[in-house]
């Protein structure tokens, strides 16, 4: 069994569309990083399957999605809440992805960073997909990183 | 009926209990833990009558909080909120006692389905 684009493109949007109750649409290119402020959600995946899954957002929709999931005002959100918010979107479509993925597998706990994807490296890994969404104006990129020289010791 | 919502996300807490809500579970007691150790002690100390656990959690993962409960035998309704979704992974909770696993991202109706079956 392998992971295919398909299969992260709808995990990602049926998450997105039941946890925030709007759509958000795949676009059919990656655009180029901008100077936006951007926040990385990933968890790592471990077992017969290596490598992260990451979500790219930008920080203003990243706030939005949190006011959403806590029901609140845009103002009345804080970092750490962002940073929850995040990380349990990250979680969902990490966990979904799983039982699609071959061999067990164990998920880590999510962590988020603030900055483009280039402050978060797997050792070992190389990008295996990379696709963007698009909802209410901003960018959502989701990104798979395989490592396949996990528990192989170096010579 | 006390409801004790265990995730360490604040955030998937607050929705469950939205969703509980929704389902028409609103004025049930619900309560709140972070993981499954700060879990674990609630129950000892308050009794609830259904848990409602993550399955990844800091200090204590869901399916050890089930496994503590039974060591210590603290027989108290158990079901699973969690995007873990794979068939061993729901095996192993069905296996370990847990009456039902809602995944995540869930429905209202998931819900209404799994407590309402636990009330019939």
């Amino acid at each position: 069994m392998s992971i295919e684009e398909a299969d992260v493109c709808k995990i990602t949007e049926s998450v997105w569309s039941t946890t925030f109750g709007f759509d958000i649409t795949k676009l059919a290119e990656v655009p180029a990083a901008t100077t936006e402020p951007v926040l990385t959600a990933f968890v790592l995946l471990a077992g017969g399957w290596d490598g992260a899954l990451m979500i790219q957002c930008p920080t203003a929709l990243a706030r939005r999605c949190a006011a959403q999931m806590f029901d609140s005002p845009i103002d009345a959100v804080t970092d750490s809440d962002v940073n929850d918010a995040l990380g349990e979107l990250a979680n969902m479509i990490g966990g979904n992805l799983k039982s699609h993925l071959p061999g067990a597998c164990t998920l880590s706990l999510p962590a988020v960073v603030d900055g483009h994807d280039s402050g978060v490296r797997v050792p070992g890994s190389h990008s295996l997909m990379r696709m963007a969404f698009a909802s209410e104006g901003e960018v959502l990129v989701t990104i798979l990183e395989r490592n396949t020289t996990a528990g192989k010791s170096a010579a | 009926m006390k409801i004790l919502i265990v995730d360490d996300s604040r955030a998937m807490r607050l929705i469950v209990m939205r969703a509980l809500r929704q389902a028409g579970f609103g004025d049930h007691t619900l309560v709140e833990a972070a993981d499954g150790a700060e879990a674990l002690a609630l129950i000892q100390d308050s009794a609830p009558d259904l848990v409602l656990s993550d399955w990844n959690m800091p200090k204590m993962s869901g399916i050890d909080l089930l496994r503590a409960l039974h060591e210590k035998h603290l027989m108290v309704k158990f079901g699973f909120v969690t995007s873990e979704v794979t068939a061993e992974t729901k095996q192993m909770a069905l296996d370990t006692g847990a009456l039902f696993l809602i995944t995540k991202p869930f429905t209202v109706d998931a819900f209404k389905e799994a407590l309402t079956c636990l009330a019939a």
